[in-house]
C-alpha cells in the first residue's frame, strides 16, 4: 500500500498561539479515516493546514511522496487535494448548476464538465430537480449535498471532509452519510473530521481522537466502541 | 416644445456619460465590495490616450478604443497589484480603499499635470455634427455615446453572466475560501475583474473627455456623481445603475433649464439624499441581512 | 469597571497628561529661538490643521462614521465669521461664536443626511456634499453688495471673501510681533480642541462611540441610540472645527473655496491616517509631520500632491494604523497570553466554552502523554 497523504510533525496557528502541536499521520491510499474530538481543539485547523487554507509554522506535507508545503491552496487543489470546508460554503448567489460548474473549475473541456455534472446528478437527484435554484434557497441539507457534489466534480485522490453532519437533522445526518458510505466507491481516499464518532463508526476505517492540537488515541471503530472511558472523558457522552 | 426636447436630449447626453461611468464602478462594487475613487483616472488615461494616438502621433481614430481599452487594463493591473492586494483582506477595506484610491487619483492627475501640462485640450475622437430635429440638434457624439454604454453594458453583462471568467468572478465575490478549494487563484481573479473594470472605465474616458474636454483633473466630478448613482440605484446593480443614470441626467438637465447652471448637481445631490432616507438600500438594492 | 481597569486608565490619563504637557511648553517656547516669520506661520497652520484633525477624528476614527464633509464644515465656520465681518461690521472675535455654531449646525445636518447610510456609503454621500458646496460657491457670480465700484458676492466666488477685518494683533502688538499673535491664538485653539477631543474620548460618549464603530448591531441591541449618538458627534465635532474655520479666516485675512479643494482634503485625511485614525495623539502627529513633508516639498511644487499621495499610500499599505500604532507596538511589544492574542486579532465569535478554558488552562485528564487506548 502506499501512502496517500503524509504529515510528519506539524506545527501551526494563528498568530503567536499555537494550535497544532507535532501532529503526524499516514493515510494508505483507499483508506477512509475519522479524525474526533471537542469542538475547538483544532481538528478543522488540521484540515485547513492540509488544503493550504492556513500556513504550517512548521513541519511537512507529503502528497503521493511529493511535498506540498508550499503550494498555495489552489495549487493544491489541481494535485488533488479536495477539501469540502465546513458550513457548506456554496456560492450562495449562484445556481446548484452554476456551483457545480465552479467545482468543475480545473477540468478540461465542456464534454468532460458535463460527464461530470451528470455523474453527481445521479449521484443526488435531488440537486437535479434543483438545478436551476439559487443555492441561498436551498435547505440546509441540499446545501450540505451540493457542497459535496462540488467537491466530487474536481475528481480528486483525497477528499477533505470538515463536521458533514454540523447543523443538521438526524434524519438529515442519514442522508449525508448514506452519501458518504456510497463515496467510498468514488473517491479513493477520505478524511472525514466530526465531532461525533458515532456514525463515522459506521464508514471508518480507522479513527484519530484529537484533544488540544494533538492526537491522543488512535485505532480501529471497534477499539473506540470497546474503550467506553476514553468516550467519557473526551466526548462527554 | 423645443425647449423640452432640448432638455430631454441634453439630458440623454449626460444620462450617457454617467451611464458608462457607472459600469465600470458598480462591476468592482458588485465583485469585490470596492469605491474605485480612481476611476476618474482611468476616464483620464482614456482620454490622454485617444489625444496621444490622434493628434500627438496623427494616427487613425481605429487605434484610439483598443490602446485606451490596453491602457485601461494595464491601469487596472497596476492598482491591483501595487495597492488593492495589501489591504483586501482588511476589515476596514471598504473604506481604506476609498482613502487609498483618492490618493491613487491625486497621484495620477498630479503625474498628467507635470506631463501633458495643466490647459484643457480638445480630445479628438469626437464626431461634430449632429441629427437635425426640428430646431433643436441631437448631436452625433450624444448617439454614439449611448450606444457604446449599451454595448459596454451588454459586453459587460455578458462576460459577468455567461463566460467562465465572469463565473469565476462572480464565484470568488461571494466566497473566496470556497473558491480556492475549488482551484481558482483569487489573485488572479480579482486582478481580472480589475483589469476588466479598467478597460471599461479607459474606453468610456475616451467618449466623456470627446464630449467634454480633457485636462488632468477630468474625471474626478463624473466618479463621485457616478458613485452617487450607483448608490441610489443599489450598489452592484448594474441595470438599475444605467436606468438611474439616465433619469437622474434628464433631472439635472431639466434643473439647470428651469433654475440656472449651477443648481443642477446640488438639486440632483438633494434628491438623493432624500430618496436615500427613504430607502437606504437604493432603489433597486437588496436589503441585506448583517450577522454578527 | 474593576479596580485595576481604573488603575489602568489612571496611568493613561497622566499619561496624556505628560505628553500633552510636553508639548505644550515646547510650542510656547518656540518663538523664544525667533526662527523667522514663515516657520512660524507654517507652525501656525499645523495648529489649526492639526485642531480640525482632531475634530474629525472624533467622527471618523472614534465614532467610525467616514464623513470627508470635515472641510466643508471647516468652511462654513470661516464663512460664517467673514461674513458676520463683512455684511454686520462685527469684529472677529465676536464673529467667532457664530462661526463654530453655524459649523455646529451644518455638521449637524450633514450627520442627519447620513442617518441612514453607513461604511463606504457615508464617504461618497460626504464628499458629494462638499463638492456641491464647492460647486455653489465657485459658480456664485451675482452681486450681493457693492463697495464703492466693487461687486461682492455673497460668499466671495471663485475669488474668495476679503475685507472682512482680523483679530486686531498689528494693532494690539505691532506689525512686527503680528505674527506672534496669530501663533498663540493657534496653539490655544488646538489646546483647547484637543482638551475636548480627550474629555469626549475618556468620557461614557467616547465609549459609546466606540461602541457603535466596533459593532453596532449589539450596541444598539444594549439600547445605545444609534441615530442620537451619530447626530451628536457631528455636532460635537463641528465646535472647533468651525472655530477653527475662523481662526483661520482671521489669520489669512482672506477665506476662499480653495479650503474646499480636494487637495487640502488629501492633505488632512493623511494627516489622520498618518498618525492613525481614532488614536488620542494620532492626529497632532501627523499633523505635525504631514505639515514638515509639506514645508519640505514646497521646493518641489510640482510634485508636492504625488508626494503627499505616495506617503498616504504607502502608510496605507504599510501602517494601517498609522505612526502611532507603530509607536504602540514598538513600546508595548511583550509575549501575550493565548487570550489577549484572540482579543487582538478581533476574533469576535468566541465560544465561551473555549473562553473558560483559555482562562484556566487545565490539563486534560489523561495527561499529556499519547496513547492511551
Amino acid at each position: 500500500m502506499t501512502s496517500a497523504i503524509q504529515v510528519s510533525n506539524l506545527t501551526a496557528g494563528y498568530g503567536r498561539r499555537q494550535v497544532l502541536h507535532n501532529i503526524s499521520l499516514d493515510i494508505e491510499e483507499g483508506m477512509v479515516v475519522g479524525i474526533i474530538g471537542p469542538n475547538g481543539h483544532g481538528k478543522s485547523s488540521l484540515l485547513k493546514v492540509l488544503s493550504g487554507l492556513v500556513p504550517a509554522t512548521s513541519g511537512q506535507v507529503f502528497m503521493g511522496g511529493v511535498a506540498i508545503d508550499g503550494m498555495s491552496a489552489h495549487q493544491r487543489v489541481a494535485k488533488g487535494l479536495v477539501q469540502i470546508p465546513q458550513g457548506d460554503l456554496v456560492f450562495p448567489d449562484m445556481t446548484v448548476e452554476e456551483n457545480l460548474l465552479m467545482g468543475g473549475y480545473l477540468a478540461q473541456g465542456r464534454t468532460e464538465i458535463d460527464r461530470r455534472v451528470n455523474k453527481v446528478y445521479e449521484m443526488f437527484p435531488r440537486l437535479a430537480e434543483r438545478r436551476p435554484q439559487i443555492a441561498r434557497t436551498l435547505s440546509g441539507g441540499e446545501r450540505r449535498m451540493l457542497g459535496i457534489g462540488r467537491g466530487l466534480m474536481i475528481e480528486g485522490q483525497i477528499m477533505l471532509i470538515d463536521e458533514p453532519s454540523l447543523g443538521l437533522a438526524p434524519k438529515v445526518i442519514d442522508m449525508v452519510y448514506e452519501v458518504l458510505a456510497k463515496l467510498r466507491s468514488v473517491s479513493p481516499t477520505l478524511l472525514v473530521v466530526e465531532e461525533n464518532p458515532v456514525r463515522l463508526q459506521a464508514i471508518a476505517d480507522r479513527i484519530y481522537l484529537m484533544d488540544n492540537g494533538e492526537f491522543v488515541w488512535n485505532g480501529t471503530p471497534d477499539e473506540l466502541s470497546r474503550n467506553s472511558d476514553l468516550i467519557a472523558t473526551y466526548l462527554g457522552a | 416644445m423645443d425647449i423640452f426636447l432640448q432638455i430631454i436630449i441634453s439630458g440623454v447626453s449626460l444620462g450617457a456619460m454617467y451611464a458608462v461611468g457607472t459600469i465600470a464602478l458598480s462591476l468592482l462594487w458588485g465583485t469585490m465590495g470596492m469605491m474605485n475613487l480612481a476611476h476618474g483616472s482611468f476616464i483620464a488615461i482614456g482620454g490622454y490616450m485617444a489625444y496621444w494616438c490622434m493628434t500627438v502621433m496623427g494616427a487613425s481614430w481605429i487605434f484610439v478604443l483598443p490602446l485606451a481599452l490596453a491602457a485601461g487594463m494595464l491601469g487596472g493591473y497596476l492598482l491591483y497589484h501595487l495597492v488593492v492586494r495589501w489591504m483586501f483582506e482588511r476589515k476596514e477595506f471598504s473604506v481604506d480603499i476609498i482613502i487609498a484610491t483618492v490618493a491613487v487619483a491625486a497621484l495620477v492627475e498630479n503625474g498628467l499635470l507635470n506631463v501633458a501640462g495643466p490647459e484643457a485640450k480638445r480630445q479628438p475622437f469626437s464626431i461634430s455634427g449632429g441629427l437635425k430635429l426640428g430646431d433643436v440638434v441631437l448631436p452625433y457624439q450624444t448617439i454614439l455615446t449611448v450606444a457604446v454604454a449599451i454595448i459596454l453594458m451588454v459586453i459587460v453583462l455578458y462576460i459577468v453572466t455567461r463566460t467562465k471568467m465572469g463565473i469565476v468572478i462572480r464565484a470568488v465575490s461571494q466566497q473566496q475560501v470556497a473558491s480556492q478549494l475549488m482551484g481558482v487563484n483569487v489573485m488572479s481573479a480579482f486582478a481580472q475583474a480589475m483589469m476588466l473594470a479598467g478597460g471599461v472605465a479607459a474606453i468610456s474616458g475616451v467618449l466623456v473627455t470627446g464630449a467634454t474636454q480633457l485636462f488632468p483633473g477630468v474625471g474626478f466630478d463624473t466618479t463621485i456623481k457616478a458613485l452617487v448613482i450607483c448608490i441610489i440605484a443599489g450598489l452592484g446593480n448594474l441595470r438599475g445603475a444605467i436606468f438611474m443614470a439616465f433619469v437622474l441626467g434628464l433631472f439635472e438637465v431639466a434643473v439647470q433649464y428651469i433654475f440656472g447652471q449651477q443648481y443642477g448637481f446640488p438639486a440632483m445631490l438633494s434628491l438623493v439624499i432624500v430618496l436615500l432616507i427613504l430607502r437606504p438600500h437604493g432603489l433597486f438594492g437588496k436589503e441585506t441581512v448583517e450577522r454578527v | 469597571m474593576n479596580r485595576s481597569a481604573q488603575n489602568t486608565k489612571r496611568k493613561e490619563i497622566w499619561r496624556d497628561f505628560w505628553v500633552g504637557l510636553a508639548f505644550v511648553a515646547i510650542a510656547v517656547l518656540i518663538p523664544v529661538f525667533d526662527p523667522g516669520n514663515y516657520i512660524l506661520s507654517q507652525i501656525t497652520l499645523f495648529f489649526i490643521w492639526a485642531a480640525v484633525v482632531t475634530q474629525w477624528n472624533l467622527v471618523f476614527g472614534v465614532a467610525g462614521v467616514y464623513s470627508l464633509a470635515q472641510m466643508a464644515v471647516f468652511a462654513i465656520g470661516g464663512y460664517a465669521t467673514g461674513m458676520m465681518g463683512l455684511y454686520a461690521g462685527w469684529n472677529l472675535w465676536a464673529a467667532l461664536p457664530i462661526g463654530a455654531l453655524a459649523a455646529v449646525i451644518a455638521s449637524f445636518l450633514i450627520g442627519a443626511a447620513n442617518l441612514r447610510l453607513r461604511g463606504p456609503y457615508i464617504a461618497i454621500m460626504t464628499l458629494a456634499i462638499a463638492q456641491v458646496l464647492y460647486a455653489l460657491i465657485v459658480t456664485d457670480v451675482e452681486c450681493f453688495i457693492y463697495k464703492g465700484k466693487l461687486c461682492l458676492n455673497f460668499t466671495g466666488g471663485a475669488k474668495g471673501l476679503i475685507q472682512y477685518g482680523d483679530f486686531g494683533f498689528k494693532e494690539l502688538l505691532g506689525f512686527k510681533y503680528r505674527v506672534l499673535g496669530d501663533y498663540y491664538l493657534g496653539l490655544v485653539l488646538l489646546i483647547l480642541g484637543m482638551l475636548f477631543a480627550l474629555f469626549i474620548m475618556y468620557g461614557p460618549l467616547g465609549a459609546t462611540f466606540r461602541a457603535l464603530r466596533d459593532n453596532r448591531i449589539c450596541a444598539e441591541a444594549r439600547g445605545v441610540d444609534r441615530v442620537r449618538n451619530q447626530l451628536l458627534v457631528f455636532a460635537l465635532s463641528g465646535i472647533f472645527t468651525g472655530l477653527a474655520g475662523g481662526v483661520y479666516a482671521g489669520i489669512q485675512r482672506t477665506f476662499g473655496p480653495d479650503v474646499l479643494s480636494s487637495t487640502l482634503l488629501l492633505f488632512l485625511l493623511s494627516m489622520m491616517v498618518v498618525g492613525g485614525r481614532g488614536t488620542k495623539w494620532g492626529p497632532i502627529l501627523g499633523a505635525g509631520a504631514l505639515m514638515l513633508v509639506d514645508t519640505i516639498l514646497r521646493d518641489f511644487g510640482e510634485i508636492r500632491v504625488a508626494g503627499l499621495s505616495l506617503i498616504i499610500l504607502v502608510v496605507m499599505i504599510f501602517l494601517p494604523r498609522g505612526l502611532v500604532g507603530l509607536v504602540e507596538d514598538i513600546f508595548r511589544w511583550r509575549p501575550q497570553s493565548r487570550w489577549d492574542e484572540r482579543v487582538k486579532d478581533g476574533i469576535a465569535r468566541v465560544d465561551f466554552r473555549e473562553f473558560q478554558r483559555l482562562r484556566n488552562p487545565k490539563k486534560h485528564p489523561l495527561g499529556t502523554s499519547g496513547n492511551n487506548g
